[in-house]
């Protein structure tokens, strides 16, 4: 009559619990099967309100001591749902960010070597595809001029061999510069380069060139250092360039020097591999000199 | 995206070579390529024509043969190719055709 109901078995039931739920069992003909489909929190349990309504237990029979353990124990059934979801909820964050935790190294070595935040260089290799080779016809030539500078210190002669080229963007282009070592030492040298108009300089894409690394000329040595460049097509189609046509390489040459006092170290000068320890001392000891740095000479 | 206006932030990121820094010519081994692609410019005003672009990739042939330079194809560099590497890509370039004439 008054049909079957399922009931969950916990640790946590207290032993009268137990018991008076086998009473009810027994003195009020309701059988009690232990559940086996998992709680799911679309079908609430059936509040006591709600059991009136489809009358499986009546509730004016029991004692307000089975109602109260009843009432208690379907609360410590909401309440364990509740802990094990919120452990799940945390654990799963936790997990979540001990993954961001190991992939934030390569991600944000890619982001820096995007968009060369915090002084990274670019290393876009999409600037230098095949497609970006294609001279674009425009009517006048960019003309692009060359022209160089020696830091006082440095007893070198640097100057370009052609004073300008005049090139399409995307076409490819040779420029060189011939530098001379005018002392009786052998001197290392380091160029740096800009571009004028400023704007002009994000177009500009060096395939190969002689700047940024140490450059080491022999006493009386004369040598001739190759640019090659090109325009990036997207010049012709930025209205910010239009009234660019006249674009200046400048090339500087500074001194290169280490801090211990010696312009290179004794290994290098004989040609001799450098050990790492003395390769890292150098390093953090290289520094490019001022004019004021430099006591005599 | 052509012409992003805006983008002028692009100037303060400088951008490295492509391939870095050419090594030294220290013994001028391609000193005559050199000497030959300066006075073709000279010639044509620094116009930067294509047979004097046939010179430099002449220049930069000797550097690849010397060990100068990384050896890579004429189309990376943005020059026109060889003679016999455009007899091979027009030849991969015919067979297509070829079968469509078939169906026909």
């Amino acid at each position: 009559m008054f049909g079957s109901k399922c009931i969950r078995t916990s640790l946590y039931m207290r032993s009268n619990v137990t018991s008076s739920v086998l009473r009810l069992a027994t003195t009020r003909q309701i059988s009690f099967k232990p559940c086996t489909r998992l709680y799911s929190s679309s079908t609430p349990p059936p509040s006591p309100a709600q059991s009136k309504s489809a009358p499986k237990i009546d509730l004016s029979k029991l004692s307000r001591d089975d109602i109260r353990k009843l009432h208690e124990f379907k609360m410590a059934e909401k309440l364990k749902v509740k802990n094990r979801s919120i452990a799940l909820y945390f654990s799963s964050i936790a997990i979540v960010f001990l993954g961001l935790a190991y992939a934030a190294v390569p991600l944000y070595r890619a982001i820096c070597a995007r968009t060369g935040f915090g002084g990274i260089p670019i290393t876009d290799r999409r600037k230098f595809t095949d497609d970006k080779l294609i001279p674009v016809d425009i009517d006048k030539r960019l003309r692009v001029s060359f022209t160089s500078e020696v830091s006082q210190i440095l007893p070198w002669k640097f100057v370009p061999q052609q004073r300008e080229v005049y090139v399409l963007p995307g076409e490819t282009a040779l420029a060189f510069y011939k530098a001379k070592n005018n002392s009786d030492k052998d001197i290392i040298g380091m160029a740096t380069y800009s571009i004028t108009p400023g704007d002009a300089a994000q177009y500009f894409n060096k395939i190969q060139c002689f700047c940024f690394e140490e450059q080491k000329l022999a006493a009386g040595e004369e040598v001739d250092m190759p640019v090659f460049f090109f325009i990036d097509p997207e010049f012709a189609t930025d209205p910010a360039m239009r009234n660019i046509d006249d674009i200046v390489l400048h090339y500087t040459f500074f001194r290169a020097h280490y801090g211990d006092g010696s312009a290179v170290s004794e290994a290098a000068s004989r040609g001799e591999a450098i050990s790492p320890e003395e390769q890292q001392k150098m390093l953090t000891n290289a520094t490019i000199l001022s004019p004021a740095d430099v006591k005599d000479e | 995206m052509p012409g992003n206006p805006g983008n002028s932030l692009r100037a303060l990121s400088p951008t490295p070579p492509e391939r870095g820094s050419f090594p030294l010519d220290h013994d001028n081994e391609c000193f005559e390529q050199m000497t030959k692609y300066l006075k073709c410019m000279k010639l044509v005003n620094n116009e930067n024509a294509p047979n004097c672009r046939l010179l430099a990739k002449e220049y930069l042939r000797c550097r690849m043969d010397k060990k100068l330079m990384d050896r890579d194809e004429w189309s990376h560099l943005g020059l026109p190719k060889d003679s016999h590497e455009q007899e091979i890509a027009n030849e991969k370039n015919k067979s297509p055709t070829e079968h469509t004439f078939g169906k026909n």
